[in-house]
């Protein structure tokens, strides 16, 4: 059951601000501390201790009702929504799922909107992105392209905002979605680890932003947000393998340097030696020299960091980087927490919506209690809006409802395991059914052990691609004739799809840079690596490693590869050949194979980016090398180009030599 | 105990962002307001130098304030860089610009590489052609040259927000300065200290005779009238009548004023290409904003009005001539689109302008500004002739501006001929070249056609 949290209620006949504050204050007065102020009877000031982020900032519900515009519901403020709460809450629990407590805050649009911005968190620092981020929904708000129902963040108690404007049915089928949210946030491994008490910790990094702000002299506003922007420009660099930050290990640069060496240092008795023997064994010279030599080498070994890859980029930097001052390297460390907060969160988004979904669908349209027959159809409709496929894109929603529902259904009527799987009639596997009758259990087990990549991966089938009509697309090859890029579906083969959506998520939709040397060269810069399974987006990798550069401060080296393919360089028919059918007609099956091997040829190269010029002291862009294949430098951007041109003239000569033998017999 | 951890840890003038703010731009922070806060109250509400509304309860407005105002930053860079008119449009009467919105966004290591496909969810079967790949390299649907598949067509929209989002408005005046300040170019300097004298329309006063009515004057004296007559007067009784009518009665008033010509002469023989062009139309553009605001301030300082983006172009007027072997005065849009093929005669080009200066624009009253697009090649004894009209007009004009567009046909040995013939630091007789589309050149030119030069003779 729902315990019910005691809220901070402060009741005001006058929904007047200023003078509700003037009224405590002056109440404050004659009651020395706050726990005092107790409600006095009469006068309806009552009263209880705040003990959040979120009651500050959103007041309390009655005040905020008062303004007609936040407030929680409770059973003063909306009687009839928390009655709705409390029974959808009970009837969720009958059914299995165990979310936490749940409170609700009714708000209107535009705050909704702002919320969201910020990912749900009333209190975040201030930086322009949101700023961005709260105008770009607003468009699409506006014109009732998109609708936004609810957000929830996943806390103890969780939060959930709802739309003032939705209709009772739809603030029904809401908190019904966010039970299976709040379930799937307490229930889920991904998430064992997260801190429940996100919203008072995010409140307070927004604060000590705000003092290091309002209290370092050295600190101006300009410099705090620049800060930022390099920290949010690589904030995904953490370990997403981990549900939880490992901790720091910290260790101040110049301490780490202060290697002891005695100062007597081969030093040997020399008692009872002749003179010029002692002078020869300890001469000065040669002591300084070889305590030189062993300082340097301590140190050496010292800095040998990190002793292994490590793709925890954020913490690598709060340890070892000698540029941060003291205050960045707070607010690395908060925004690092940050980013361990939401991680989780982006490696389930499709099981959390699918599973949300599944159980709005389930409560809203099973359960006697919940249903709503006036609203029936506009129930099904706003739920297949929420599940509507899209053309060029997953809709999380779509797929984990599908793929949740498939599976219990699977499980339901053991639709699973070798024997089902080897069926291929269409008839006998519609009618299979051996009432097994394990689906719920299945999918509760599901829920708690899978994230998006292993769901997929294990549970992605056949029949949830065909449900869905799911398909891949590729742009196909500008030709002869299309010299726009044309949008092609290209396969239904739902092995395909798959693989296509497990690329997708590798590392959370990430890619993958670890740290492998903290002193490349012995120099102090920094060398990372791209664990290459896809290139990266040469743009902005040049300006992330810029700012990694500058969070360094010493130069920074990411090694990754370079994937050339030269289908839109080679003379555009032979890609006309190789995709129309007439000429495949035309021509020997093994010909048309051959032209594709041809055409399909890519130029792997090992690129380093070096970014090590001062990016504060106007732009500069990484310089790129060429290396071989143990790393070292062949040569600079002329040599990828040539490297480059040499290939391209050696399928132009393939080409040639396939048309002699094919196209001109 | 609670409530007093806040108070003491987190007082209310750390949450205003104005505080911060302020500091950034270099003022004085301003010590928050003394609030009332006493001790035992949660002050967050209170006025610690902020207003209490709803969007900065959650901290938004100020990130929104400051997103925009990095938006406007980005614009202003940008047009520092003389980026082409053709990515803007202008609006309020020539007087401002409106430019779409930059692309801003905080890099990140992401999926590039070769363009990609995905995952969708739909009709169709394998081999269809779904969509096509748009401008900004995502997929949208329709097909190539279905009309309405262009990004960007989302139709009219109006509201305030709609406006922020669909582009940035900018004063030309603001250009201008920016660009001015950008190059320390001096201000343009009227000819001689000859105000002309221009008659302008002042509303001074209502009468009881006159030619033009004056609504609201009339309906207050027919009200006037009413109630004076009727008791308890509601507005059914008010009628009004022959002698209520008012008349609006004015002044012509003499006012000073500097007005100035920019005459543009492009050469259009076969050898100008469309980059040429194009290069010829950021020039002018540019020109034509730094002289508008400068004569739009100086105005506005002789009527002892305040200069601002509503006086940019007081007085100032373009004419346009277009050239091959013969000359012609074409509106503005001709002037960028006409292709004529041929020969060039570029001493056509200037009898027409002193033709126009002698009908229209008489020295003594005008400030004239004559800018020139070729690529330099003339015919071969046409050189001598232009010089003969050059040398006529030069001690009438306020500047002359030869601006060479390089293209791969031309010679460009006009510029030659003019730097032989009048040296390249003559104060009146500028000369520059653009090679490339590209905002050094630009810079160049413009400085050249509008920097202070010391009088050679």
């Amino acid at each position: 059951m729902v315990s019910k949290v005691k809220q901070p209620l402060i009741n005001f006949g006058t929904g007047n601000l200023q003078a509700a504050g003037v009224r405590l204050a002056q109440k404050a007065e004659t009651a020395p501390g706050a726990g005092d102020l107790l409600p006095t009877p009469g006068n309806g000031l009552e009263r209880v201790p705040l003990n959040s982020h979120a009651d500050v900032l959103f007041g309390s519900s009655a005040l905020l009702k008062s303004r007609g515009r936040t407030y929680e519901v409770t059973d003063k403020t909306d009687p009839v929504l928390r009655h709705w709460q409390e029974e959808i809450e009970k009837v969720a629990r009958r059914e299995g799922l165990d979310p936490f407590p749940t409170r609700y805050y009714v708000m209107d649009r535009d705050t909704l909107i702002s919320t969201t911005a910020r990912t749900g968190f009333p209190v975040r620092y201030n930086h322009w992105s949101f700023g961005q981020a709260y105008q770009d929904m607003l468009l699409p708000q506006k014109h009732g392209h998109s609708n936004l129902y609810e957000l929830v963040i996943n806390t103890d108690p969780t939060y959930a905002y709802l739309l003032n404007e939705n209709p009772l049915y739809a603030q029904k089928l809401v908190m019904a979605h966010v039970a299976g949210h709040s379930d799937f946030f307490r229930h889920n491994m991904t998430f064992r680890e997260t801190n429940r008490g996100m919203l008072n910790r995010v409140g307070d990094n927004a604060m000590n932003i705000r003092h290091i702000l309002d209290h370092n002299e050295n600190v101006t506003f300009e410099e705090m947000e620049k800060f930022i922007d390099r920290v949010l420009s690589v904030q995904w660099l953490i370990d997403l393998s981990e549900p939880k930050p490992r901790p720091i290990k910290y260790e101040p640069h110049h301490l780490r340097k202060s290697v002891e060496v005695a100062s007597d240092y081969g030093k040997i008795d020399d008692e009872g030696y002749p003179a010029h023997i002692r002078e020869r064994l300890n001469s000065s010279e040669r002591l300084t020299k070889e305590r030189q030599e062993e300082l340097e080498r301590m140190e050496t070994k010292a800095n040998k960091i990190p002793h292994e890859p490590e793709p925890d980029v954020l913490a690598f930097l709060i340890e070892n980087s000698p540029a941060l001052k003291p205050w960045q390297r707070d607010v690395l460390a908060m925004l690092r927490d940050e980013s361990y907060y939401f991680a989780p969160q982006i490696k389930t988004k499709i099981m959390n919506e699918g599973w949300a979904t599944f159980w709005h669908h389930k409560l809203m349209t099973e359960m006697p209690e919940l249903v709503d027959h006036e609203h029936a159809t506009d129930v099904a409709a706003m739920h297949s809006r929420v599940i509507a496929g899209q053309k060029f894109n997953l809709n999380p929603y779509q797929l984990g409802f599908y793929m949740f529902k498939n599976l219990k259904e699977a499980w339901d009527k053991g639709r699973h395991g070798d024997e089902y799987e080897k069926i291929t009639d269409y008839e006998t596997r519609k009618n299979w059914d051996t009432k097994e009758n394990k689906g719920l259990e299945k999918i509760f087990e599901v829920r708690t052990l899978e994230n998006d990549y292993s769901f997929l991966n294990k549970y992605f089938t056949k029949d949830v691609a065909e449900e869905m009509a799911m398909y891949t697309w590729d742009p196909s090859v500008p030709d002869y004739w299309n010299k726009r890029q044309q949008v092609k579906l290209t396969s239904r083969d739902y092995k395909e799809i798959k693989q296509r959506m497990l690329n997708m998520l590798e590392n959370g939709g990430q890619p993958l840079i670890r740290v492998v040397d903290g002193n490349f060269e012995n120099r102090g810069e920094l060398r990372l690596e791209h664990v290459h399974s896809y290139d990266l987006e040469w743009g902005e990798a040049e300006d992330t490693v810029t700012n990694l550069r500058d969070l360094w401060g010493r130069p920074v080296h990411l090694d990754t590869y370079q994937e050339i393919d030269f289908l839109k360089e080679v003379p555009p028919y032979f890609v006309q050949i190789m995709n129309d059918p007439n000429w495949q007609a035309s021509l020997p099956p093994e010909s048309i194979e051959k032209l594709e091997k041809i055409l399909k040829q890519r130029l792997r190269i090992k690129i380093r980016l070096t970014g090590d010029k001062d990016g504060g002291s106007g732009p500069s862009k990484p310089t790129y090398h060429a290396l071989d294949e143990n790393g070292k430098v062949i040569g600079d951007r002329a040599r990828i180009e040539r490297m480059r041109k040499e290939k391209l003239a050696e399928i132009n000569r393939e080409l040639e030599k396939w048309q002699r033998e094919y196209l001109w017999k | 105990m609670e409530v007093n951890r806040f108070n003491s840890t987190y007082p209310p003038s750390r949450l205003a962002f104005a505080s911060t703010a302020s500091r950034a731009s270099g003022a004085e922070s301003v010590p928050a307001e003394k609030s009332e806060v006493r001790p035992g109250h949660v002050s967050l509400y209170d006025k610690g130098g902020y207003k209490l509304s709803a969007s900065l309860r959650f901290g938004m407005d100020p990130d929104l304030k400051r997103f925009e105002d990095i938006v406007k930053k980005k614009v202003r860079e940008d047009l520092k860089k003389f980026i082409s008119p053709d990515n803007f449009e202008t609006v309020s009467g020539g007087k401002k610009i409106r430019i779409p919105k930059p692309n801003i966004k905080i890099p990140t290591f992401r999926r590039g590489g070769a363009p990609q496909g995905g995952v969708g969810s739909g009709q169709g079967n394998p081999g269809d052609t779904i969509g096509q790949v748009g401008k900004d390299g995502q997929p949208q649907p329709g097909k190539p040259g279905e009309p309405g598949d262009e990004p960007g067509e989302a139709g009219e929209e109006t509201g305030d927000h709609d406006r922020e989002n669909s582009g940035i408005t900018i004063s030309r005046s603001e250009i201008a300065q920016m660009i001015m300040e950008d190059l320390r170019l001096p201000n343009l300097q009227p000819k001689g200290s000859a105000n002309i004298i221009e008659e302008s329309i002042k509303f001074t006063d209502i009468s009881q005779v006159g030619a033009m009515v004056d609504k609201r004057a009339t309906l207050l004296e027919a009200i006037r009238r009413t109630t004076s007559e009727v008791v308890d007067a509601t507005a059914d009784d008010v009628v009004i009548q022959p002698e209520d009518i008012r008349y609006i009665t004015w002044e012509t008033d003499q006012l000073p004023q500097h007005n100035a010509v920019i005459i543009y002469m492009m050469d259009v023989s076969g050898s100008m290409g469309e980059e040429q062009k194009k290069m010829a139309r950021t020039a002018s553009w540019y020109l034509s904003t730094i002289i508008g605001q400068q004569f739009g301030e100086m105005n506005a300082e002789l009527k002892g009005q305040v200069a601002g983006e509503d006086s940019f172009g007081d007085g100032v007027e373009e004419v346009f001539i277009t050239h091959d072997t013969e000359a012609n005065e074409v509106s503005e849009e001709e002037f960028y689109s006409t292709t004529a093929g041929g020969g060039t005669k570029i001493s056509s080009a200037w009898a027409k302008a002193e033709e126009i200066i002698k009908q229209r624009y008489n020295p003594d009253e005008w400030n004239i500004y004559i800018y020139h697009y070729s690529d330099g090649d003339n015919w071969g004894n046409d050189n001598q002739d232009s010089k003969e009209i050059i040398d006529r007009l030069l001690p009438v004009v306020n500047s002359i501006g030869y601006i060479q567009t390089t293209s791969a046909f031309g010679s460009g040995e006009f510029q030659n001929f003019l730097a032989e013939t009048y040296g390249r630091n003559d104060r009146k007789l500028r000369i520059a070249h653009i090679e490339n589309d590209d905002a050094d050149d630009y810079k160049d030119a413009v400085y050249e056609m509008l920097s202070e030069r010391e009088d050679s003779n």
